[in-house]
């Protein structure tokens, strides 16, 4: 139904009108439009409208960066952009290449970790706006036990840093304060590895799919071991162990009276989250700017649904305005994922996607702007 | 739930007034109407409104319409302040509660309008600069084209695709994910 008035939108509307619209439309339709028109296309390939855009849509629900591993031998990397509503935004594959061992999205990358080192192809960060991948061209430490990848925060302006990729060699039955060496992610590549401080006390890993390592703010927190609630925290940007441990939430008493609380942390809206959970239930903390926690929601396990996995695959990936929680869990033997919405309201959840062939899965929020573009000025690169 | 602005009228009676339309109409409005257009509250500053504000870009019908937004939120913005003030007891939420309801259904009913005239009423909200209504409206047509494809956004609005058949393949290759 075209009405009468249907002139053109430009010759209708000025053009500061139309961008008051379009900011207000989100990116994905954004990205078809581009072919509309010439005007169009050049405003919405605008780098200053993306920014724009990016700062009008800040307070929105976020996206949630699901990475598994595909193919025969798991050497493509499928990335998956999703809403909270469970719909796909974006999707993406990286490779084929070496058999992936772990994929880590922080903000807007993707660190992707190769299973055997080869020609310094180990590493790999993947940019999900643009598709770029960059080869970081750098083997892993050989006394690496575990990789953390983050972004330091500078100290001055509290604006993003440099991403940084952290090896440890930390490890259950550590006898001795971990190696850390640092490599710091430059365009289109990874720095040389430096050797970093020693934490402050001998950390004793359990290996729990990285839910011991959690980055927030520019800061690696660790749990220290698996029996107290001590965290060390290394800031990205001075690359040093702050030197008194943190300590984590008291837990309530749980009601199972079988199961001792697994303690875990997650990177939630922001802020190191810290995380107990038991069969039953998921009690979470926030660590507030005062340095004290706030406990934020309980989460009651469905597990009269048949549908909820173990609490220790449950990771929680954000807080809605609303009350709800997003949370992604392992389900049927760790085979498939899911994204799940808790309603503390009603005590239920809802599984909002599910994806198959998780056995290998990196899941985060991500925080990118999809209206960004190749810049052809960049750096060594390739096209997955 | 009528009566839960009546509390709060006579601090906004102070001031009058007069806007002048494109085809010479005058309207009369309070200040704490006329203000939530920032373009409106400069020109009060700078003291520059005696004997009316013409506003050549505006026409009488779209003023009016523009007019019954900002007293309803004008009120809606005493009303806020009114409450804040004052004790919250459970009954002043409840009436905070029905008005923001109230507001809402407002907006609603106050979008049902043709193309032509939700297209001058963003034109207006952005010359006079009043933040919710310009909002309000692009809100409004941003999510009435977020679903289409760029053929119906042509037809929609009588664009010309001046791209040539090479760009918009280009294109459409950079950004096939926007497209499956």
């Amino acid at each position: 139904m075209v009405s009468q008035d249907a002139a053109s939108i430009d010759g209708f509307l000025t053009q500061d009108a139309l961008y008051e619209i379009l900011l207000r439309v989100p990116a994905r339709p954004l990205c078809r439009f581009r072919t509309v028109c010439r005007s169009w296309r050049s405003l919405l390939s605008d780098p200053q409208f993306a920014a724009a855009h990016a700062a009008h849509h800040r307070g929105d629900p976020p996206l949630f960066a699901v990475c598994v591993a595909g193919g025969a031998h798991d050497e493509v990397a499928e990335i998956k952009l999703l809403d909270t509503s469970g719909h796909t935004v974006k999707r993406l594959s990286v490779g084929p290449t070496l058999p992936l061992h772990e994929m880590l999205p922080h903000l807007d990358k993707v660190l992707l970790r190769g299973l055997v080192q080869l020609q310094g192809h180990a590493m790999r960060v993947l940019d999900p706006a643009t598709g770029t991948v960059s080869i970081l061209r750098r083997n892993i430490p050989d006394s690496c036990n575990s990789i953390v990848f983050g972004r330091a925060m500078s100290s001055t302006g509290g604006h993003a840093g440099e991403y940084k990729v952290l090896s440890l060699d930390t490890s259950l039955y550590a006898t001795q304060p971990c190696k850390v060496k640092v490599l710091t992610l430059l365009n289109g590549g990874g720095g040389t590895w430096r050797s970093a401080p020693m934490p402050p006390v001998t950390i004793k890993t359990f290996h729990n799919r990285h839910k011991e390592v959690a980055v927030a703010n520019g800061v690696v927190y660790h749990l220290v071991d698996n029996t107290s609630w001590l965290i060390a925290a290394f800031d990205l940007e001075a690359e040093q162990w702050q030197p008194s441990l943190l300590q984590g939430p008291v837990p309530v008493p749980t009601i199972d009276g079988y199961a001792q609380p697994l303690r875990s942390l997650a990177e939630l809206n922001g802020r190191l989250a810290a995380v107990s959970s038991t069969a039953l239930h998921m009690n979470i903390w926030l660590l507030m700017d005062s340095g004290k926690w706030h406990k934020q929601c309980r989460v009651r396990m469905c597990i009269q649904q048949h549908i909820w996995p173990f609490a220790k695959d449950v990771q929680p990936l954000w807080l809605l305005d609303d009350g709800r929680v997003a949370l992604w869990g392992s389900r049927g033997g760790m085979r498939s994922g899911a994204l799940w919405m808790y309603d503390p309201r009603t005590g239920m959840c809802t599984e909002v996607a599910a994806m198959e062939n998780c056995l290998r899965v990196g899941v985060g929020v991500y925080t990118g702007n999809l209206l960004q573009q190749v810049d052809q000025a960049a750096h060594v690169m390739e096209k997955p | 739930m009528a009566s839960a602005g009546s509390g709060d009228e006579k601090a906004a009676a102070a001031a009058m007034i007069t806007l002048i339309s494109s085809d010479n109409e005058k309207f009369e409005v309070t200040e704490a109407t006329a203000t939530l257009s920032q373009t409106i509250r400069h020109m009060i500053e700078d003291g520059c409104t005696d004997g009316g504000v013409p506003l050549p870009n505006v026409t009488s019908k779209i003023l009016a319409r523009v007019i019954e937004y900002c007293k309803k939120h004008a009120t809606a913005a005493a009303g806020e302040e009114g409450s804040s003030s004052s004790f919250s007891d459970a009954a002043f939420l409840e009436v905070d509660r029905a008005f923001l309801e109230e507001l809402e259904e407002f907006d609603d009913a106050f979008l049902e309008v043709d193309r032509a005239t939700l297209f001058d009423l963003i034109l207006a909200a952005n010359y006079l600069d009043i933040k919710g209504l310009l909002n309000l409206t692009c809100q409004k047509v941003a999510d009435s084209v977020k679903g289409k494809t760029p053929e119906q956004i042509r037809e929609m609005y009588n664009i010309v695709n001046d791209l040539t058949p090479e760009e918009e393949a280009e294109i459409r290759r950079e950004t096939q994910w926007a497209f499956e």
